[in-house]
């Protein structure tokens, strides 16, 4: 492995990168409203759904990877040409920053509420994405390699408390009655869409490495999320009952607080675990301003690397603001419309460099 | 410029250039008619060689019309001698050590190795002292110091390349490497590096570490520093490179990562499992030192709530009459401590020990008196202290001690939220870090480039059988270091 390349990372940090950026927000955003949808039965929801999800983007990088022997980017306008190419990377551009800007809010207000009252929730927004600033700034492989640190301290956290808690569960709450059968394949779609993050897999994608281990990689991040999502509802509807985790606003965060640490020094351990979702915020937000800063160097070509990430961060943070006077959090529903949409958007290109090749 | 071939010439060019120089000898003398005409430095030449090997047989044994060709070969009976041309030569040999023989009619020199530079011996190590294990250290002199490294690694491989570097210095610099095992690319790169400073002088290899580190605004370290020959040695088989600096005791060692930063010599002497765990403890002493102060205001400031109650009380009560904030509380006993370890550093080893125990002791207990700090400020400070000591780099400690600052005043200011952005921005910071195309972060970053076995060698240590290939820093094709070729041993 060359060390000095830092356009593209390994597939162990694509999986990080992965894990570390979206475990964290989904485990925020994600539970509550698949629990007020389903109901006791929110984790196999999540479960179904997220699993829909890794198997879906283990075919599809399997098939991209296929056709990608480039950049992202400039597999885009090699195949759709320099206007529809333009029009792809608007796209993707405007659904990360979008949906940047809508996760930066809601763990701004999350800082503000669970964290730090004196800190209003804009001035952690800028805090961040002064932070991402940094970081993506210093490069793609810079992202890979924090994810690959805090994807496993956020991992082995996640186990300890799951080895703590899990015990105690109970198991008859979490039996699903047939009548919510419904509601659970339901939820399964907004599990399934929360996970739709296509717009920045495949931007990420490692170019010119092993398609078949790539699309692993993904496939085990998709997985490894599911399954701490899906433990995590579970816990946190054994913990509260169905009713009172719809009325929690972060039941997933929440329930650690209800958590026996032994010989702990710390008592809301909630908040310790608002560090970790922190960090994850952290990490999607230097990957959403990373991402969007390619797209813009890659349509302005003579454009300088400081002020390309510059313009993303102004234009995460402007979403952020239309997302902090929506409410933050809520406004993500909004956006899984467009992360659907983003499947088609990113697969254009892949296809029509396929069709090329085999003519 | 080029040698005359009249002696009154060249004795007047040199001597006009080293005008001044009271320090420098020129001695004129004839054989069997020839004249000829010495020069060298005082004192830093071995007299007695002058005189046996040069002088002596020069005009006991020499014959008429001998030149410098033949004087070097039939009369001088040194071993390292050399036919030079140019005055640029003359003067280089001349302030080097050696002896410069000009003779009458010749536009050569003959340049005689005499160095006989003062030297304080073999010390031993000072700043990385280990229980089991070799004593030496390196000295100031490098030719020395490669002689060090060379008797630990008898290998027709290890390569010793000088060069000059310094415009006014001329520091001799070796940089050392073994042939096949270490990376050709890094070896031209470190070479090119060195070949293109253009600076007046090289003092130290500390000069010469913060030429060759790529992100010099860091505070981290991004190249190892070691006085210890057998670190130096145990690196170079690992195909990393080593560059000797002359006049100074300690050898860069070129890529390091923050994982070599916690690797003290010991640790592969002793056994593996006791050495494991004082990894462990080293690692959670770095985090200790860093993070402590921060957490400790985040928590009492902002978030007492999260504190047990009965601690959260203790705090309180110790608190209860100190009239300043709990930063200035923090900062003050920092500061203390800082200017302890400043002055101990300046104070005669004997008494700086004392004086720092004392110090200690008795600033933090009048300060706990006087009302000034809670007893648990004193307790982090000092906790924060010890931590840092047990990293076993002075380098990468003062590192540590500026971040702690950073964490601190982000805590003071943001809280738990300040806390958990500085640490963030901190493993930001050294995720971006490169040592010659190796991440700083790695192996705990992209170890997947050697198949993840360079973690038997980062947080725990494994056996040394386990330990069968060589790091990422070796050539691909000479990964295995060792092999067993008996049953038992590769078990």
């Amino acid at each position: 492995m060359n060390f000095s390349c830092n356009n593209k990372i390994s597939n162990n940090q694509l999986m990080s990168v992965i894990v570390a950026a979206f475990l964290g927000c989904t485990a925020v955003s994600a539970p509550l409203g698949i629990i007020k949808t389903a109901g006791g039965g929110a984790y196999i929801s999540v479960f179904l759904g997220g699993f829909a999800a890794a198997v879906l983007f283990y075919i599809l990088v399997r098939f991209t990877g296929k056709s990608i022997n480039d950049t992202y980017e400039n597999v885009v306008y090699n195949s759709l040409g320099k206007y529809l190419g333009f029009l792809v990377l608007l796209t993707v551009f405007v659904y990360v920053t979008v949906y940047g800007g809508f996760q930066l809010a809601t763990t701004a207000r999350m800082v503000h509420f669970t964290m730090e009252k004196s800190v209003s929730s804009l001035f952690a927004a800028l805090i961040i994405i002064l932070v991402a600033f940094y970081t993506s700034l210093r490069g793609r492989e810079c992202v890979g390699r924090i994810s690959e640190i805090a994807a496993v301290l956020m991992l082995v956290f996640i186990l300890f408390i799951f080895l703590i808690s899990a015990p105690s569960m109970d198991l008859i709450t979490l039996k699903p009655t047939p009548d919510e059968w419904q509601g659970i394949l339901k939820g399964a779609f907004m599990s399934f869409c929360s996970l739709s993050v296509a717009g920045y897999v495949f931007i990420m994608l490692p170019n010119g490495e092993n398609t078949k281990k790539t699309a692993f990689s993904v496939f085990l991040a998709f997985l490894i999320i599911t399954v701490v999502l899906s433990f995590g509802t579970a816990l946190a509807v054994s913990c509260f009952g169905v009713e009172e985790s719809k009325r929690k606003l972060w039941p997933v965060i929440q329930m650690m607080n209800y958590t026996e640490f032994p010989g702990s020094l710390v008592e809301r351990q909630e908040v310790l675990m608002s560090g970790f979702y922190v960090f994850s915020s952290f990490i999607l937000a230097s990957l959403s301003v990373h991402i969007s800063s390619v797209i813009i160097q890659k349509v302005f070509k003579n454009i300088n690397r400081v002020f390309s990430v510059f313009a993303s961060c102004a234009f995460v943070v402007f979403f952020c603001l239309v997302a902090l006077r929506k409410g933050g959090f809520e406004a993500v529903y909004g956006i899984y419309g467009f992360s659907l949409a983003m499947y088609a958007v990113m697969l254009l290109a892949p296809i029509v460099s396929l069709l090329r090749r085999k003519k | 410029m080029e040698l005359y071939k009249e002696l009154n010439k060249n004795k007047e060019y040199i001597k006009n250039t080293l005008y001044g120089s009271d320090d420098i000898v020129f001695k004129e003398f004839e054989n069997n008619g020839t004249k000829c005409f010495l020069i060298y430095a005082d004192n830093i030449v071995r007299g007695t060689t002058i005189e046996d090997a040069v002088l002596t047989n020069i005009m006991v044994r020499g014959e008429k019309n001998f030149d410098a060709f033949q004087m070097q070969n039939n009369l001088i009976t040194v071993g390292e001698t050399k036919l030079v041309q140019s005055f640029e030569e003359v003067f280089d040999a001349v302030l080097l050590g050696d002896t410069v023989l000009i003779v009458e009619n010749d536009s050569r020199a003959v340049v005689i190795s005499t160095k006989g530079w003062p030297s304080r011996g073999i010390p031993e190590a000072k700043t990385e002292v280990v229980v089991q294990g070799p004593k030496d250290a390196f000295t100031e002199l490098g030719s020395m110091n490669t002689v060090l490294i060379r008797r630990r690694i008898r290998d027709t491989a290890l390569k010793v390349r000088r060069f000059k570097c310094g415009r006014r210095s001329k520091t001799d610099i070796a940089v050392m490497y073994l042939k096949d095992v270490a990376k050709e690319e890094l070896v031209e790169n470190i070479i090119s590096q060195i070949k293109s400073l253009d600076v007046d002088c090289i003092l130290d290899s500390g000069y010469m570490e913060q030429f060759l580190e790529k992100r010099y605004s860091s505070p981290f370290p991004q190249l190892q520093l070691t006085e210890r020959p057998d670190k130096a040695a145990s690196a170079i088989y690992e195909g990393r490179v080593a560059v000797v600096v002359d006049n100074s005791p300690f050898v860069i060692l070129v890529p390091s990562t923050l994982n070599i930063f916690f690797q003290s010599a010991e640790d592969y002497y002793d056994r593996w499992e006791i050495m494991s765990f004082m990894r462990v403890l080293r690692f959670f002493a770095a985090i200790l030192s860093v993070t402590l102060p921060g957490l400790y205001i985040a928590l009492t400031v902002y978030r007492p709530d999260l504190i047990p109650t009965s601690l959260a009380l203790k705090i309180a009560s110790g608190r209860a009459y100190v009239p300043f904030p709990a930063i200035a509380e923090v900062l003050i006993m920092e500061t203390a401590f800082e200017l302890l370890r400043e002055a101990g550093v300046r104070l005669p080893s004997p008494v700086s020990s004392a004086f720092g125990i004392v110090g200690g002791i008795v600033i933090g207990s009048a300060a706990v008196e006087a009302g000034i700090v809670g007893p648990v400020v004193v307790i982090i400070a000092a906790l924060s202290g010890i931590c840092s000591f047990a990293v076993p780099n002075p380098a990468f400690v003062s590192a540590l001690r500026l971040v702690k600052y950073i964490i601190i005043f982000m805590s003071a200011f943001f809280g738990l939220f300040g806390f958990y952005t500085s640490v963030f921005l901190v493993l930001a910071h050294l995720a971006s870090l490169e040592s010659y195309g190796v991440p700083y972060l790695y192996p705990f970053c992209g170890g997947s480039a050697n198949n993840y076995t360079d973690f038997k060698d980062s947080i725990l240590r494994v056996p040394l059988r386990k330990m069968r290939k060589r790091p990422v820093f070796a050539k691909a094709g000479q990964k295995i270091r060792m092999l067993f070729k008996n049953k038992e041993g590769s078990k």
